[in-house]
């Protein structure tokens, strides 16, 4: 175990304040997350345009966000009672996480009511890796499936709420992790408070990756602090780390580094049949331990690299075919993790902006923190290297263009953790009085707190910055339930792009397409009309095809630069007058077609949608 | 029998005498599955089932590792409940025996097996 640097001690008051003040923190934290997250609930969907969340939300939700950093500051720089930081995390977690349950009428992001229609299928026996990836990997939907019956929550309340309840459980992963680095109160808080600021990832809504994150931040915390190993008799530095003095277990107990070595294996296990990428990189990050001579098990991590392959190898194999994890990437890396992504109208744009200037913000800072903590004379490389390992992954691993933002996930702890550092210096220095400490020096306080509540604003409008497209009305969801009503059973319906609120039931009941998978090649509304017209023809025999387009749907298409409002216009006007096709049903938000099999008069009617 | 052997304690007593903690955790075992399994009105229901499915289980393991950082301690019975609740969950749908139910009274049984082993093991014979 070791003590973070002096820097990180200075100016640290050795006595607590008199509980009083702790219980004003407090209270003011709590209060300030929780008026966030009401304040949150009063925004309308239709106040919220390109840019997101953030322009719509009301100006006491930005009181309480100062508010609560500075409640957060005032907690720094001394001791506290030991429930002060986790109430403030508290506050924090209401203020960023709490407002996906608040505001809206349904939970948002499309792919959570997805996962909830997995579950919902193997609830009722659907068990069947041919169906999709999911059945191949079932251990989250099967433990949800049970989770949802068991209690009798409504399903729709459990997936708006998993973003709190994983985000804390996230934090209790963190601190713990952070707690086998250093017993430093600041060095573990204040690194928990960037990674939750910095979280704008958005992979913490009910998902097997938000369960994966969580189980393999344990498996780090357990084997780092069970089964950790240092090297004793040396001092070893950047060339000669591997050879200097004798690796000794950090544990002496073999009995409980057994028992730990039982229970890593036991949750590694849970991890295999849940999620296809977070193995891999707990693998990774372990061995990255390994080579570093910081772990007692150089085993482990071929041990659950062995379950990984032998998972895909028989119960995943099914979904292998065809589906490589391994290799490089159909398109260039950064063409697929990057550039792909920032692209659509202007608002958008500058939300992806603001992303990557504030993760790359982060990193900066990180950076700053690792030449600091190495010039400070600290060698424990297991920071360094839980940072680094994600990153080294990406060239390896395909994952839909997705990589980059969940190596940033995996790598963010540790990022935080360095990234603390030179913000530590703005700690407010507490004058002592006799033996207490009084107030600190309300310069160094205000900036820190101004520092932090500008981060805390770029991560809420980084974070929700889709949520014009990724929150759904009740117009729009009782558009789907109609459509489920009107579809014949077996059919294919196919939505106006990926963000629709659909499949949470009879998962397996239909085939879902989006446009925006069918249009891919051509977003032009006579081709679109022209690609949904062929489609309807190739299932005729089925009974055609039943098409819901809804706001989100527009907002998506226009949002990411596929389709303007005034061409998906021309492009529902086209869907109207192709034969056979007659509207369905329409509210506030939504209309469903159905197209039947075209006649010699199609090619007339979709040159009306040029 | 000689004069001066100790009888060994039977399973009752020894149940007896087990730690309060593990007595505690075992008790839960069995009352949590029962609880939940009756379906009485919420917030019960779902109080009784998320405690078995997010924490007892894991509790009982914890205490063999005796961590002593509570967030640790915390961490470790929240993901050993968690990976526990997922296996059993996969196991059953694999085996096409999955019902709520069984898994609730499979995962209630894991629990008192580890509370009682656990707690067994600090009472002497």
């Amino acid at each position: 175990m070791t003590n973070v640097t002096d820097r990180m001690r200075t100016g640290v008051a050795s006595r607590s304040l008199s509980p009083g003040i702790d219980v004003g923190v407090g209270a003011l934290g709590l209060l300030s997350g929780g008026v966030a997250a009401w304040s949150a609930a009063g925004v309308e969907p239709s106040e919220i345009g390109d840019s997101g969340l953030a322009p719509a939300l009301p100006p006491v939700f930005w009181v309480a966000l100062v508010g609560l950093n500075i409640a957060f500051v005032l907690s720094l720089g001394r001791r506290v009672a030991p429930w002060l930081p986790p109430t403030l995390v508290s506050g924090l977690l209401l203020l960023l996480y709490a407002p996906a349950g608040m505001f809206g009428e349904v939970p948002r992001n499309a792919v959570a009511w997805r996962h909830l229609g997995v579950a919902d299928a193997m609830a009722n026996g659907v068990f069947d890796s041919h169906i999709d990836v999911y059945f191949n990997w079932p251990g989250f939907f099967s433990g949800l499936a049970t989770f949802i019956r068991a209690s009798g929550l409504p399903a729709l309340d459990v997936a708006a709420w998993a973003p709190v309840l994983n985000a804390a459980l996230w934090s209790v992963g963190v601190v713990a992790v952070l707690r086998t680095l250093t017993r430093d109160k600041d060095a573990v808080w204040m690194p928990l408070w960037l990674f939750l600021i910095g979280n704008w990832i958005d992979q913490d809504y009910l998902s097997p990756q938000a369960l994966g994150f969580f189980l393999h931040l344990a498996v780090l915390a357990m084997a780092l602090a069970f089964l950790g190993a240092r090297v004793a008799g040396g001092v070893p530095g950047w060339v000669n780390f591997w050879r200097v003095g004798t690796r000794v277990p950090e544990h002496d107990d073999p009995r409980l580094r057994r028992l730990t070595f039982g229970l890593v294996l036991l949750l590694s296990a849970s991890l295999v049949c849940s999620h296809q990428l977070t193995p891999v990189v707990l693998a990774g990050s372990l061995a990255g331990l390994v080579v570093v001579r910081r772990s007692w098990t150089p085993l482990l991590p071929l041990i659950i690299g062995l379950l990984t392959v032998l998972w895909m190898l028989y119960p995943a194999s099914a979904y292998l075919v065809g589906h490589p994890i391994f290799g490089a990437e159909d398109a260039d890396i950064v063409q697929a993790n990057l550039i792909a992504r920032v692209d659509g109208s202007p608002g958008h744009q500058a939300v992806q902006g603001l992303r990557m200037a504030f993760t790359v913000g982060i990193w900066l800072l990180a950076a700053v923190g690792m030449v600091q903590s190495w010039r400070s004379g600290r060698r424990d490389l297991r920071p360094y290297v839980l940072a680094v390992v994600p990153f080294l992954l990406l060239p390896v691993l395909t994952y839909g263009g997705e990589m980059l933002l969940r190596a940033t996930l995996f790598s963010l702890p540790f990022v935080a953790f360095f990234a603390a550092r030179p913000l530590a210096r703005l700690r407010p220095r507490w004058r002592q009085t006799s033996d207490k400490p009084t107030r600190p020096s309300n310069a160094r306080a205000v900036l820190f707190a101004l520092l932090l509540s500008v981060l805390c604003a770029a991560s809420v409008a980084a974070r929700y910055g889709n949520a014009r497209f990724d929150m759904f009305t009740a117009a729009e969801v009782q558009a789907v339930n109609r459509l489920h009503e009107l579809a014949p059973a077996g059919s294919v319906i196919v939505a106006g792009a990926a963000s629709t609120p659909w499949a949470s039931e009879d998962y397996s009941r239909y085939t879902r397409r989006s446009l925006q998978s069918l249009c891919e090649l051509d977003f032009t509304p006579r081709a679109c009309v022209g690609t949904l017209r062929d489609l309807a023809y190739h299932e005729a025999s089925d009974g055609g095809i039943t098409l819901l387009l809804t706001r989100g749907n527009q907002a998506s298409l226009e949002m990411q630069g596929q389709m303007s409002d005034d061409e998906f216009a021309r492009f529902e006007e086209g869907v109207r007058v192709l034969p056979n096709s007659s509207l369905l049903f329409a509210n506030r938000d939504a209309r469903i077609y159905h197209l039947g099999s075209p006649s010699e008069s199609l090619e007339g009617a979709t040159g009306e949608a040029r | 029998m000689k004069l001066g052997d100790v009888r060994p304690a039977t399973w009752p007593a020894r149940l007896g005498q087990m730690e309060r903690g593990a007595a505690a955790v075992f008790a839960l075992g069995v009352l949590m599955p029962l609880l939940a399994l009756v379906q009485p009105i919420q917030p019960v229901r779902a109080l009784a089932a998320a405690s078995l499915l997010l924490l007892l289980p894991g509790l009982a393991v914890a205490r063999v590792l005796r961590a002593d950082d509570p967030i640790l301690f915390l961490l470790v019975a929240c993901s050993s409940s968690l990976a526990l609740t997922v296996l059993t969950a996969t196991g059953l749908m694999y085996a096409g025996v999955w019902s709520w139910q069984l898994n609730l009274v499979l995962l209630g049984a894991i629990t008192t097996a580890v509370a009682a082993i656990t707690g067994l093991a600090n009472v002497r014979t």
